[in-house]
């Protein structure tokens, strides 16, 4: 259940960032963006950051993160994760 | 140097454009077209001019923006791919520190696509960026300024209206080198009007007023308040076919557009005799043959008694041939008109159609003079059906437009539905309406050729000829 609800941030994150190339947001711009709490959306953006999904720029509470360009994660697969319609 | 904005009337409006380098406030309320404004300044400087582009957002999301501003047309992720364009979604504190910062962020955009025009939506959020009150806020624009100055970047900040004071001049106004104000204003209560004012613009003349824009399929479109587009029109005198209406001449620039097909949009309650007895007496005096199709309540006694009160002698044109009449109701008509009435009554579809492309076609070819139309589009949707009418319309006006025969057509919108409606409009070059609201009668020219429109005009009786005056 814990797994499940982690994924679904995350792919919410993923989408987001993938349908926004040039979205630069914040922690905290997300958690107003998304209506998301920024201490769920912390760890989910430092893994994807860790995966080289996202790349991110600073510290603290003015690092904001970005889509890093598509052909470094184009072999990176998720549908696998989708839950069927 | 002037830059372009990518709307013709405003151009015009600031003498050329947009002196570049320049920080300009866009201001307007919710809905005005900002977003679109802000976005059409970019998309054109990029296919006009060559000039790339990055628009900042700070409340929507970039695919957001991307998918409304296709209902434009514009393909904005295309001139991204491209490096053309940049739809940038960020927070305005990451934004400033970005802006301020040695090589930071907002460098490398300009850089990496280098970047001519910016335009950041909205300024307003800069104010909530401080704890102190005002101050703050203001230092920061003043900075994002003296930035896009230093890159020599054209800005359009826009600024959500505030309904503050109005009394006050707002802080943004001293720090900006132009102010554009979008308003929408209702009008009589029953039509909603957008207009556009240039208030300030260092280095350029400015057309002084509130000019009507509108948000059209293609973006904005600017008409100037000024008469200058309406005399620029009427120079071109010999190819306008005039209304005998004058204040409706003057609206169209002149009058009708030659081989163009007009509507005229009626509701019941509204009296269209005179528009349509003026325009009658204009084209027999400017020597136009004349087919026009009767309708149930137009007969042909009274169409008589009508161009009497215009001085013309209807009965003379049809024995001369040329008045020709279209009659679906199998009604008496007056000796020695025999052959300037069709009888279509006992026609079937089919058969109409054959009359209208073979009879009607060598009657109007043989004739080597000009002729004007007048369709009764009621008529046709009643006694042929409204699929009769989707599928021959287009046909018959291009028809028209090929041998150069100005057509005015008869219609009630609201009666023939939504969907109707919007194809005969966008089949139509021009369309006039006329209403009835409360005691008043009413008349707006909604589409032309040029694309002029106008503002609604009351419709007043006179009791000399044309009967009728727009005020
Ligand atoms: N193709 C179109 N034709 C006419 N109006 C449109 C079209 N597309 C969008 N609009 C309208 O344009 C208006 C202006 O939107 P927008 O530029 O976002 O204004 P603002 O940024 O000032 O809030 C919206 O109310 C929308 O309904
Ligand atoms: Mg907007």
């Amino acid at each position: 259940m814990v797994k499940r609800e982690h994924l679904s941030l995350e792919m919410e994150c993923l989408t987001l960032f993938q349908s926004n190339p040039y979205l630069f947001e914040t922690i905290q711009g997300l958690e107003k963006r998304l209506g998301r709490r920024m201490s769920d959306l912390e760890p989910i953006l430092e893994g994807l950051t860790a995966q080289g999904i996202l790349q991110k720029t600073g510290e603290g509470a003015l690092a904001y993160f970005r889509y890093k360009e598509p052909a470094v994660i184009a072999e990176f697969s998720f549908t696998s994760e989708l839950e069927p319609l | 140097m002037k830059v372009s904005t990518g709307i013709r009337g405003l151009d015009k409006v600031l003498d050329g454009g947009i002196p570049q380098g320049s920080a300009v406030v866009l201001e307007g309320a919710p809905g005005t077209g900002k977003t679109t404004l802000g976005m059409q300044f970019l998309y054109k400087g990029i296919v006009d001019h060559n000039e790339p582009g990055i628009f900042f957002t700070f409340e929507e999301f970039p695919d957001q923006i991307y998918e409304d501003m296709k209902s434009y047309g514009w393909d904005l992720k295309d001139l991204e791919r491209k490096n053309m364009l940049r739809v940038i979604g960020i927070s305005p504190d990451i934004l400033l520190e970005q802006m301020v910062a040695n090589d930071g962020l907002f460098e490398q955009l300009v850089r990496e696509i280098d970047g001519k025009r910016i335009v950041i939506d909205s300024i307003s959020l800069f104010e909530y960026l401080s704890n102190e009150a005002g101050e703050k806020g203001r230092s920061i624009l003043y900075t994002v300024r003296n930035i896009v100055r230093k890159f020599g970047l054209t800005s359009l900040f826009i600024q959500e209206d505030d309904n503050l004071d109005k009394s006050k001049i707002p802080f943004e106004h001293f720090i900006a080198d132009g102010v554009i104000r979008l308003s929408l204003k209702e009008h009589m209560n029953i039509y909603r009007k957008r207009t556009l004012e240039v208030t300030k613009m260092r280095g350029t003349k400015i057309k002084e007023g509130e000019h009507i824009y509108q948000i059209t399929d293609s973006g904005i479109y600017l008409l100037l308040a000024s008469q200058i587009v309406t005399d620029k029109y009427i120079s071109d005198n010999n190819e306008k076919i005039k209304t005998g209406i004058p204040k409706l001449d003057s609206l169209l620039g002149g009058g009708m557009a030659k081989g163009a097909v007009y509507m005229l949009d009626t509701n019941s309650k509204a009296n269209y005799r005179h528009i349509v007895g003026a325009i009658y007496a204009e084209r027999v005096k400017a020597g136009n043959r004349i087919l026009s199709l009767l309708s149930s309540t137009q007969t042909i006694t009274e169409l008589k008694a009508l161009m009497d009160l215009y001085g013309i002698n209807i009965d003379q044109l049809a024995k001369e041939k040329r008045f020709y009449f279209i009659e679906h109701y199998n009604r008496p008509f007056p000796a020695g008109w025999e052959g300037s009435v069709f009888q279509v009554q006992d026609m079937k579809n089919e058969e109409y159609d054959l009359f209208l492309r073979e009879k009607c076609t060598s009657l109007i070819k043989d004739n080597h003079e000009d002729w004007f139309a007048y369709y009764d589009l009621s008529t046709i949707f009643n006694e042929r059906g409204a699929e009769y009418v989707l599928r021959s319309f287009a046909k018959e006006t291009a028809f028209a437009r090929s041998v150069g025969m100005t057509v005015l057509v008869l219609c009630n919108f609201k009666e023939v539905g939504v969907q109707a409606a919007s194809f005969l409009e966008r089949t139509s070059n021009g369309v006039f309406k006329t209403w009835v609201d409360g005691s008043y009668q009413y008349m707006q020219v909604t589409k032309s050729p040029d694309g002029q429109i106008s503002k609604p005009y009351l419709l007043e009786s006179i009791d000399q000829k044309p009967y009728i005056r727009l005020v």
